[in-house]
């Protein structure tokens, strides 16, 4: 092993080098160029796809990949590289979306048992108890299967279905802060409670919001790309990843790249947002 | 295997002196990648003696030590490098393997992570005979219980099956030590094996390695506590920045050295020297992270650098009121398995100008009384009274505005610290607590005198102001401790209880956090609670001492008639485990 | 003994909560939809049920009674394991579920073994094969733990089914049809519980114990088997729960596109027909199998860490209560 075992010192000196930058690696440089690509790809899909995502040309139908089309096209003929890029807007937004009332709803919750008075702390902890028993995906269709399908349900049933998770990182978090020697030096200086709460504990206990979220879109993204494959998302023939790969589900056998690409921009989402999440925790943790 | 069999069968028998342990270090450097953690190191040990690496944290002790064991993960090179005859340079990886346990036996410090913690400890001792040796399973089992039974363990047969976080502190470290012994290796190295313990763990262990020198072994000690070296080495390596400052016979190392960094390292020990003595005098700036911070001696305005006792006077209170004062305290937590009682009929005072010493072993209550005082948690029975009035138990709304009174210092200064805030903006904040400031009252007026507060405060505690725009995090240690005592000062308290306030600081910087406490005392009358398991530091450093044990007060009074005269059994007991 | 007993009983008790609050939750969902319950119950308004099939509903769900007496009825029916019937496969709801949850029971087993040997195998690689090893594990763990099972599932079918002709490209009740849905489910799971077992490898590895091990004459070997894969192992097993939420994700898709039956596939097909008795009792079920492997995951590490047991054992008094802030 080259890892060279820690040195256990009477004294600790090594924290101060812990927190001073560390160059992008190769895999994170990767991911930030590849997230900001799929940015532009959101904003201006034009600029790298000038080609018209709807337009059909059945004679091209079933194309290969070729240097015509990158990507080939589909069994309408219609160009997969174009469609794909001017999918991105729309599959990052139900991601964006679905993270966002994911992590709403996990801090007004988290928040509450985090803050609130025992008798909260305890009924919020049962309930998100009771909703990790409903995994993931299982909980977003029991929601569709009350709210119907659809593009907005299936984004907000991922929402839903997320919110647990968050709910219970943040809780975590307020009551490790609260605890913590910090707040304990404060109340010292004779902080008032609600200053304490507003000044130290959410602003530290809720910073790993952002890292959260970031690593939350790629999850988004997936889960809701898988309701639409299951055709419960958004219907074809919209340029949007999960809906295009539900498209290409019948002709696997004759025409891979109408999975593969939808496919790959799917995962390179969700492997640029984990890689760059990651490196934003493992900041956080070392300036804890 | 082939090749080994007969250094094999000799250890399987356990035969004493079977390699008598003889070390020849010359020109050693280790790097990792440009690093120069090691540079030049030579020295020798021979078969029954002890020499002991001194240096404080980066000095390069440790790597060198590991390099006896080829395992830095570093870059390795010497003129020689020799145990007895063996040459350890450009050793395979099997090769180093039949060395390590039979040859060389390494103990480490805190047994509670060196052991692992989910294995029973008679396992480990076991590993180290099942890889080295062809016992079975049952004479490898009588060989651990006799090792066990070396070492001193109470009942064997029933500790070999705990597991290290299930044994106390000084029986953990025997297995430890046990386990680096199964082999009887000629060489041992001891890497701050006393390091976090309590005193009468610390003699025990000292006790022991010595007693293994006496056998004929050769101990390499590892450590920056220059009291046991004295009672455990014969010659005394004294390392700096990777580099030997000097070596020889203990006595003269420790006692006239040469060089000037040796006579900082001792004169900053606080052992033998008088309340009020100065301890940094000949301050190095060491352990620092080289960004070259004013160390205390720079603060020349404040501190009459070098004179010895003006603090007789200050600390000479006779009928003065105490400003804190406790009496009958009593706190139980209530577990699942049965109540603890932490804290029981704990009474006791400061007055302006004194500190009061608490020792105790861990888990004798310090730091629960210490949160009492505080207010930081109520008592079940008693009272805290702080100048004069009722402090605890009360509402924490009608103490609050009283709270700049009472500040604390804690042994881990950078968990107390906000992450987020620089240093300025952790003063200014603490700044805004107690007495109005001379520009006024509101708010937004004292906004702008902050700066200047800031800088005061910074001056105040020997930091250059340009540590102000800084986070706390890229501090050294010191630094820390000093941000620490500055945000306590703040609000200009009367009392200031301090936890364990130097445990984990180099001991030149403690020295200059000692000095540092009591020239703020003589300025500003200021009385300190101050918490230690060190009776060498609490000894220099308070008027009065309280020994704790048990949660309860076993004896108090004047420091020296206690560590003069001790009267309770358990004060002796301590006393004598720490040498004094 | 006794102390088995009461953990199993705290366990139990737990259990039923789950299961009651689940069956709760649901219950008065179907009442805050919009519109008339009964045709909620029967797949929303698009259903287009017949007066009279509406009528049978209002009478078997007690439509026309009051809320209380509707919920306790529910609970009764719950509490004698009745949970009412599928309209989409007209068959009662236990007896579907009675059919359909050992495959997928035997499919979640199977991937977790498969994840796990994937995981620690990755593990042991990556800490023992250096910096180039570590970084390629550590790119292979991200791109499994984000790659969808349906992708995934489609890259397996294409390579070893239709271009390979290797293995069938739906279940077929044979072992050969389980290898692709096992490796689909697993790979996921196992990319993430490689990063976190990874980590914590590399903590133990860095650990004072580890040195003590090497010091001892121990090899690297030796030490990952002795020492660290116990280490290693924990925050994996703490993680069941999650575990077991993501292997029934995913053999919602995995069983879909493999035509496997299953439990998955069960609930997306009465999720499509709005079949809320069969949604329900899918949801029981799996929250009931959440309880049992929360339970059984729980006892894993009580048996790789024996300090857990300890900490259960003995009181802990807390010197650092939680500020009254």
């Amino acid at each position: 092993m080259t890892v060279l075992p820690a040195l256990p010192s009477a004294v600790e000196e090594p924290r101060a080098s812990r927190t001073r930058r560390r160059p992008l690696s190769v895999v994170e440089a990767v991911a930030a160029v590849a997230l900001l690509v799929v940015i532009v790809a959101a904003v201006a899909p034009g600029l790298i796809a000038p080609r018209d995502p709807l337009a059909i040309a059945p004679t091209d139908a079933f194309a290969a990949p070729s240097w015509a089309h990158p990507f080939g096209t589909d069994d309408s003929g219609r160009d997969l590289f174009s469609r794909v890029v001017h999918g991105t807007s729309a599959s990052l937004l139900i991601g964006v979306a679905a993270t966002a009332i994911g992590v709403l709803l996990g801090l007004v919750l988290g928040i509450a048992a985090g803050i609130g008075t025992r008798v909260t702390d305890v009924a919020v902890s049962r309930l998100l108890e009771v909703l990790f028993a409903l995994p993931g995906l299982l909980l977003a269709l029991v929601i569709i299967a009350f709210v119907g399908p659809g593009p907005v349900p299936a984004t907000i049933a991922v929402g839903l279905a997320t919110a647990p998770g968050y709910a219970r990182i943040f809780r975590t978090q307020i009551r490790r802060v609260r605890s913590s020697e910090m707040v304990e030096a404060a109340r010292v200086l004779g902080r008032r409670p609600s200053v304490l709460l507003v000044r130290h504990v959410l602003p530290n206990a809720l910073a790993p919001v952002v890292v959260l979220a970031t690593l939350g879109v790629g999850q988004a993204v997936v889960w809701a790309s898988s309701l639409s494959y299951l055709g419960l998302g958004s219907p074809p023939p919209a340029p949007e990843w999960g809906a295009m790969l539900e498209a290409g589900r019948t002709y696997l056998g004759v025409a891979w790249w109408m999975t593969a690409f939808p496919g790959a921009a799917i995962v390179l989402v969700a492997a640029a947002t984990t890689v760059l999440g990651r490196r934003l925790s493992r900041r956080n943790r070392g300036m804890r | 295997m082939s090749g080994g069999t007969i250094g094999v069968a000799a250890v399987a028998e356990g035969a004493a002196g079977a390699s008598p342990g003889s070390l020849v270090v010359d020109d050693l450097s280790v790097s990792f990648g440009s690093v120069r953690a090691v540079d030049g190191v030579s020295f020798t040990l021979a078969p029954g003696e002890c020499v002991a690496l001194v240096g404080e944290s980066g000095s390069g002790k440790s790597v060198t030590a590991r390099a006896l064991l080829g395992l830095t993960g570093g870059a390795v090179s010497a003129a020689a490098l020799r145990l007895d005859d063996r040459s350890l340079l450009d050793l395979t990886e099997r090769e180093w393997r039949r060395l390590r346990g039979p040859r060389i036996g390494l103990v480490l410090q805190d047994a509670l992570v060196s052991l692992d913690p989910l294995r029973p400890v008679g396992r480990e001792i076991d590993d180290a005979l099942r890889l080295h040796s062809r016992l079975t399973a049952a004479q490898r089992r009588a060989r651990v219980l006799e090792v066990l039974d070396e070492v001193g363990m109470p009942d064997p047969a029933s500790r070999r099956a705990q597991r290290s976080g299930e044994l106390s502190g000084g029986l953990r470290q025997r297995a430890l030590i046990a386990a680096a012994l199964a082999l009887r290796p000629g060489l041992v190295i001891a890497d701050e094996p006393t390091t976090a313990l309590d005193a009468q763990v610390q003699r025990q262990v000292v006790d022991r390695l010595a007693a293994l020198r006496d056998e004929g072994t050769a101990v390499l000690a590892i450590s920056h506590d220059l009291a046991a070296v004295r009672r455990l080495a014969d010659r005394v390596v004294v390392l700096r920045n990777g580099r030997v400052v000097e070596q020889g016979p203990v006595a003269s190392i420790l006692g006239s050295p040469a060089e000037p960094y040796t006579q900082a390292l001792v004169a900053a020990l606080p052992a033998g020297k008088p309340r009020g003595a100065r301890l940094s005098a000949a301050a190095v700036g060491g352990g620092g992270s080289g960004s070259g911070v004013g160390s205390g001696s720079d603060v020349g305005s404040l501190a009459d650098a070098g004179s010895v006792s003006d603090v007789g006077s200050v600390a000479d209170v006779g009928t003065r009121q105490p400003l804190l004062r406790a009496s009958g305290l009593g706190r139980t937590f209530r577990g699942r398995a049965g109540d603890l009682t932490a804290v029981a009929d704990v009474s006791l005072e400061v007055s302006a100008g004194e500190t009061l010493g608490l020792v105790g072993a861990s888990g004798s209550g310090k730091t629960t009384t210490a949160r009492l005082l505080l207010g930081l948690d109520s008592p079940d029975t008693g009272i805290v009274e702080l100048l004069g009035e009722p402090w605890n138990p009360l509402p924490e709304r009608e103490r609050r505005d009283r709270r700049p009174t009472l500040g604390a210092i804690y042994q881990d200064a950078l968990s107390s610290f906000d992450p987020r805030w620089t240093v300025a903006r952790l003063l200014a904040d603490a700044l805004s607590f107690g007495r109005v400031t001379r520009t006024g009252g509101r708010a937004s007026e004292r906004r702008g005198a902050s700066a200047d507060d800031v800088a005061r405060l910074l001056d105040e505690v020997g930091l250059p102001r340009s540590v102000a725009e800084r986070s706390p995090a890229t501090l050294s240690g010191g630094q820390r401790q000093r941000v620490a005592i500055a945000r306590a000062l703040a609000p200009s308290p009367r009392v200031i209880v301090c936890d364990e306030p130097v445990s984990s600081l180099d001991v030149t910087v403690q020295a200059q956090v000692l000095d540092l406490l009591d020239d703020l005392q003589r300025d500003r009358g200021l009385a300190y609670v101050f918490i230690s398991h060190d009776l060498d530091v609490v000894r220099h450093q308070c008027d009065r001492v309280a020994v704790m044990s048990g949660g309860r007060i076993v004896e108090q009074g004047a420091t020296e008639a206690v560590f003069g005269s001790p009267q309770h059994a358990y004060t002796r007991a301590l006393l004598t485990a720490a040498g004094a | 003994m006794t102390r088995a007993l009461v953990w199993l009983a705290k366990r139990v008790a737990g259990g039923v909560v789950v299961l009651w609050a689940v069956a709760t939750l649901i219950f008065f969902a179907i009442r805050l939809v919009p519109g008339d319950p009964a045709e909620a119950i029967l797949g929303g308004p698009g259903s287009q049920a017949s007066a009279a099939t509406l009528a049978l509903v209002r009478r078997e769900y007690g439509l026309d009674q009051p809320l209380g007496v509707q919920y306790l009825r529910q609970l009764g029916h719950l509490a004698t394991g009745d949970l009412g019937t599928s309209y989409s496969l007209k068959q009662s709801v236990a007896s579907v579920l009675a059919a359909q949850v050992p495959p997928t029971l035997v499919l979640a087993a199977l991937s977790l073994v498969v994840a796990w040997l994937l995981a620690i195998g990755t593990a042991w690689w990556s800490a023992s094969g250096g910096r180039i090893a570590n970084a390629l594990a550590s790119g292979l763990e991200v791109v499994a733990s984000a790659v969808p099972h349906f992708l995934l599932a489609s890259i397996l079918i294409v390579v070893f089914a239709t271009q390979l002709g290797l293995l069938p490209p739906v279940s077929t009740g044979t072992p050969s049809g389980l290898v692709l849905p096992v490796v689909t489910l697993a790979v996921p799971v196992a990319g993430f519980l490689g990063q976190v077992t990874r980590d914590s490898l590399l903590d133990a590895a860095s650990a004072p114990f580890a040195l003590s091990a090497r010091a001892r004459g121990e090899s690297a070997s030796g030490v990952f088997g002795r020492h660290l894969l116990r280490h290693a192992a924990l925050p994996g097993l703490a993680l069941s729960g999650w575990a077991f939420g993501s292997l029934l994700s995913g053999a919602i898709v995995v069983e879909s596109v493999f035509a496997r039956p299953g439990l998955g596939r069960t609930l997306l097909q009465a999720v499509t027909l709005r079949d809320i008795p069969l949604v329900t009792g899918v949801a029981l079920v799996s929250a009931l199998a959440y309880v049992v492997v929360v339970a059984l995951g729980d006892l894993a590490e009580a048996v790789v860490d024996p300090r857990v047991r300890d900490a259960s054992r003995s009181r802990r008094p807390r010197n650092r209560g939680t500020v009254a802030a």
